[in-house]
């Protein structure tokens, strides 16, 4: 029976009870954030890590549609600067944030467990025991809120129409 | 979940984008003022007492992640206790 993903909640790094190349998925998620300067990984990481590896089916349903690695981080970098902007602070310099090192720990984010929490329920939603790349990008995009809609909103993506390519692509599979 | 999600962009939305861009930011603010500080003679104490914050807290948030990065902070120990 598979484990209920919800109990990821405050426990261990959730890629301890995931399928092999999901865990490589989340792994470089933890790469992502991190280089970043993320003090958690959250649902944008997730979704970068699967556009990292443009072999996945996920990432190639997704790059047809315009959305690549690049095209994500300028649509998260904008996200973040009108974001700032909504509270008056203008950009800050690149360089006034340059750091060495990496966080011993990164966690999990909120959105980083719900997303893999309903990447987890559309895979058995349609009888498949694993949950794959298309299935975690599909979990990050069912959310409607948060940053990763607002990203592509302001890249003018359509975001239900990319999920609805998703759950298309793993139909055929 | 509710029937109605509120769109992504404006209003509220935008408004609590905010919170958490403000969050991101002055968390890596944090990392690269306390590595300028540090890189600048500062001591650890000094530090925290700058930040209002304990000097095991700033220990526990930057130490590892500084201890492999070409800062001396040895010299700092004495401060350390």
């Amino acid at each position: 029976m598979p484990a209920s993903a919800s109990r990821h909640q405050g426990g261990a790094a959730p890629e301890q009870r995931l399928r092999a190349d999901v865990r490589g998925l989340v792994q470089l998620a933890v790469v992502e954030a991190s280089n970043r300067g993320a003090a958690a990984v959250e649902a944008e990481h997730l979704l970068l890590a699967v556009l990292f590896d443009r072999r996945n089916r996920a990432a190639s349903t997704l790059a047809a549609a315009g959305l690549d690695y690049e095209a994500l981080t300028r649509a998260l970098a904008t996200e973040r600067e009108n974001s700032l902007r909504a509270a008056g602070v203008e950009p800050i310099p690149a360089e006034r944030l340059m750091s060495t090192g990496h966080r011993a720990r990164t966690g999990f984010g909120t959105s980083a467990k719900q997303a893999l929490v309903a990447g987890h329920r559309l895979s058995t939603s349609r009888r498949s025991h694993t949950m794959g790349h298309t299935d975690v990008a599909a979990g990050i995009l069912s959310s409607g809120l948060g940053t990763v809609p607002r990203a592509l909103a302001y890249a003018g993506f359509n975001r239900s129409e990319l999920l609805q390519a998703l759950v298309s692509a793993t139909q055929e599979a | 979940m509710n029937a109605h999600t509120p769109d992504a962009l404006g209003g509220s939305a935008d408004e609590l984008a905010a919170v958490v861009a403000l969050r991101e930011l002055a968390d890596r603010l944090e990392d690269a003022a306390v590595e300028r500080a540090l890189r600048a003679g500062w001591s650890w104490s000094q530090v925290a007492e700058a930040l209002g914050v304990t000097r095991q807290a700033v220990h526990k948030k930057h130490l590892r992640r500084l201890a492999g990065t070409d800062i001396d902070l040895r010299r700092r120990g004495a401060s350390i206790g």
